[in-house]
């Protein structure tokens, strides 16, 4: 292959091949982002953030592993197998409870909640009374006058 | 001095141990004179820990660092405003800097009610005594700062370099301030459990001194936040450290507690839930400070790994002991006088607030200690980091917001259709002219969309608020709108003040939302040469270095421009601090009405012909300092008398002039 054709040959496969281009500080910051500095100095900070010497060199690592061809899973699992779990930012599979309960506790709260509500609302005196009493201060002046007195009182 | 200070200390004991006898046995015999002497013996472990605090910080200025503590956490060439500063650096220091205060809320609190609240007040400072007796323990036999060394050192290690900044020098005592003082509202409340007086007065004194901690916990922590934004160079100001997060949940649970307890006032429901609401906060602030002493999570903030932890757990389980048999025993006393006559009503609202609060708190509380958790049953150790907690927080801050509009737009006792319809149909209409601006910004986040969009509304919510409050005003007193708003924040500081703390946390929403909007670049430039980053073009100028006794400086020069126009010089800078062998950064920030340009010096060539920059644009951050300010601004007009709370204060003074009788009618024999 003495030809042009061989270095339009190369040209394309230098275009196409995965690596060849060094990668952009956005690429490797994201990739850092699912990892977390342990220098031992700053408190586990970002690794895409962090600006201690250790972060440094392990991003301008990640750097090269892209610019290498690695895709992200297999450097962020290369991280894990060097420093353990607590390189992740996020806690590894296995760990979906973390996610899971504070949103089950919301949940558990709106019950809750709605329970002291009806058991204040439940067997309330003169119901039908009150409300009717409560419809009148709705409109009018009066309404004003009880906000006042109410503000004055609790001034 | 030291030996003075010392023994200070140790008098402090004997004056605390007094006062917590004197008070409860001068409350159970009705003895005026045993109630009076522990009130002086109160007054007078001030005095020593006065002394004592004194004692440290004269061995500190004097660089005596034959003491322990100056050798650690002081050096010769350290700037003498952080010398003053390292008084609470240490562990042992801050731990007696925080006994300190203590006994300065317990001075005041005897202070400003030796006519008031005097059924409850022997029971309050016995509390407040007994917890200044704890602290002075831990400092005599766990945390010792008077402990000296066998020989005297030359020179001392210094304090940690980050530590060293003006914001670092307020932001430590306003947050001790603020969990300190969640002391006195406890103190108020076992005393009215004890003193079975559980009307409304005690709710008044519990409020107003709940206050003034929340304040100064809040204006610490959005210290801490500007702190870490200026100094730490990541380009945010919340990272969800364990000790950040140890001191926003007492300041969640403070912020429900001081809602639910109108409902207590108006209504008298709530009685037990504020109790435990209150008794939870107070635990929070010594979990809080347990987590921080004891070593168990990892933090920046943390002090090195001591056995204080074991005291705080002891302290930790008697005051969740004792408070709960005291709480069990008065359940007679505190039922709820009234029902709920609708769902659709205000009480339901503050209900639905406590909810987001505390549950927010939970997640906090889950994600910090999940790492600890894990560690104990599994053995393996990982990390909860920010990614967790703003994925967690975003959706019920937006709750929270959408709460802080439409929590005043109900009514107390019902809510009709038509007064619905009435009080939500104007902040509806801001919530949609809100999105459809922000839409027309070009902002497609969901987030933050929905963000702004309850920004918007809860905006909405608050000026109606006030327009009507102004109207009725006008209405019956003929005033002009501008002297009708001022006297509405005067007359009413409570309710018009809280809705002014209410715009703060509203911007401080909108600063949280700027995140979303961040660009984030790392360039490398040689000089004269130039990048474009969003808007704005920086060139590299030129690096210089230099060096002291301390520390080495390298600082780079950057102009910085926006089409076409010169806006600013900067200079960040990178410093290497020799005796710690720490590398810290000094952030450069340009700021405009609406975002800073915000760069860090990451590293530079030896021959400083190129550098590395991280550059930040963090839209809308102002917003946060703007809230910041105007959350303490606010914080401190409600909390300030009105003239009928001057008024009251002066008749109860002259109604008590030479009787005991009104402070013991109300103490159980």
């Amino acid at each position: 292959m003495r030809s042009p054709w061989r270095w339009l040959v190369i040209g394309l496969l230098a275009t196409v091949t995965p690596g060849v281009s060094a990668p952009t500080s956005e690429q490797i910051k994201n990739v850092a982002s699912d990892l977390v500095c342990l220098c031992g100095t700053c408190n586990r900070e970002s690794l895409s953030t962090c600006l201690c010497g250790f972060a440094t060199t392990e991003r301008d690592a990640i750097g090269d592993l892209l610019s290498a061809g690695q895709a992200r899973q297999q450097i962020v699992d290369g991280y894990v197998d060097r420093f353990g779990p607590m390189g992740l930012a996020n806690p590894p599979e296995g760990y979906d409870v973390v996610w899971i309960v504070p949103f089950v506790m919301l949940g558990v709260g709106v019950f809750a909640v709605r329970q002291v509500l009806v058991y204040w609302h439940r067997d309330r005196p003169g119901a039908e009374a009150t409300a009717t009493a409560a419809r009148a201060t709705e409109t009018g002046d009066y309404d004003d006058r009880l906000r006042r007195d109410l503000d004055d009182f609790g001034a | 001095m030291v030996d003075i200070g010392y023994f200070a200390l140790c008098m402090a004991l004997t004056a605390a141990g007094y006062a917590v006898f004197a008070s409860l046995v001068g409350a159970q015999r009705r003895h005026e004179g045993l109630i009076r002497s522990g009130e002086n013996a109160a007054l007078a472990l001030c005095g020593l820990y006065t002394v004592a605090a004194l004692g440290l910080w004269y061995a500190i200025f004097t660089h005596d660092f034959e003491l322990q503590y100056v050798a650690q956490n002081t050096s010769l060439a350290m700037p003498t405003q952080y010398v003053l500063a390292s008084l609470w650096g240490g562990q042992s220091g801050s731990i007696l800097f925080w006994g300190w205060i203590l006994s300065i809320y317990t001075a005041a609190t005897v202070l400003f009610n030796r006519h008031r609240y005097r059924a409850l007040m022997p029971y309050a400072v016995a509390v407040l005594t007994g917890s200044c007796f704890f602290f002075v323990v831990l400092n005599i036999f766990a945390a010792d700062p008077f402990v000296r060394l066998p020989f005297k050192p030359l020179d001392g290690s210094g304090l940690n370099p980050i530590l060293q900044h003006p914001y670092m020098a307020i932001h430590p005592p306003l947050l001790y301030a603020g969990m300190i003082g969640m002391t006195v509202p406890f103190a108020f409340g076992i005393g009215a459990l004890a003193a079975r007086q559980l009307d409304n007065t005690w709710l008044h004194a519990m409020r107003r001194w709940l206050l003034i901690p929340w304040t100064f916990l809040g204006g610490g922590l959005l210290l801490g936040g500007k702190w870490a934004y200026v100094e730490l160079g990541w380009g945010g100001y919340w990272g969800w450290d364990p000790v950040e997060n140890a001191s926003l949940m007492p300041w969640l649970a403070a912020t429900a507690l001081l809602h639910s307890v109108m409902i207590q006032e108006r209504k008298g429901m709530l009685k037990v839930w504020n109790m435990v609401l209150l008794f939870f906060t107070f635990g929070m602030t010594i979990f809080g400070t347990f987590l921080t002493r004891s070593g168990i999570v990892s933090s920046v903030h943390a002090f090195a790994q001591s056995d204080v932890g074991t005291y705080f757990v002891v302290y930790l389980f008697l005051i969740i002991a004792g408070s709960t048999l005291l709480l069990w025993r008065r359940l007679p006393d505190l039922q709820a006088e009234t029902h709920l006559e609708s769902f659709a009503s205000r009480e339901s609202a503050f209900l639905f607030n406590n909810w987001i609060l505390l549950a927010l708190l939970f997640a906090v509380l889950w994600g910090t200690l999940f790492p600890v958790i894990s560690e104990a049953l599994t053995g393996e150790k990982i990390t909860v980091g920010a990614p967790f907690f703003n994925q967690v927080s975003t959706p019920m801050g937006l709750i929270l917001i959408f709460l802080t509009g439409a929590g005043p737009l109900f009514a107390w006792r019902r809510t009709s259709k038509e007064g619905f319809r009435r009080n939500f149909g104007v902040p509806a209409i801001c919530a949609v002219v809100t999105l459809i601006a922000v839409a027309a910004f070009g902002v497609v986040d969901f987030y933050a969309l929905m963000s702004l969009t309850l920004c918007g509304f809860a905006a909405g919510a608050i000026v109606l608020e006030y327009s009507r409050g102004i109207a009725a005003r006008r209405r019956t007193s003929a005033e002009s709108t501008p002297v009708a708003f001022y006297r509405l924040l005067t007359k009413s500081r409570r309710r018009y003040g809280g809705y002014l703390v209410h715009i703060a946390m509203l911007t401080l929403f909108v600063g949280f939302t700027g995140n979303t909007f961040s660009i984030e670049r790392e360039v490398v430039l040689q000089r004269e040469e130039s990048a474009r980053v969003g808007d704005y073009t920086v060139t590299f100028q030129t690096l210089a270095v230099g060096d002291d006794d301390s520390k080495a400086v390298s600082a780079a020069a950057l102009t910085l421009e926006r089409e076409g126009r010169f806006l600013a010089t900067l200079i960040p800078e990178r410093h290497f601090y020799k005796k710690a062998q720490q590398n810290t950064t000094e952030v450069s920030i340009y700021t405009r009405w609406f975002e800073d340009f915000y760069i860090i010096l990451v590293g530079s060539a030896d021959d400083g012909a190129s550098a590395k920059f991280q550059v930040y644009i963090n839209p809308l951050v102002g917003c946060v300092w703007w809230g910041a300010a105007l959350f303490v601004i606010s914080s401190l007009w409600t909390i300030w008398p009105s003239a009928r709370d001057r008024r009251m204060a002066r008749l109860d003074r002259e109604s008590s002039v030479g009787t005991w009788e009104p402070a013991l009618a109300g103490v159980p024999s």
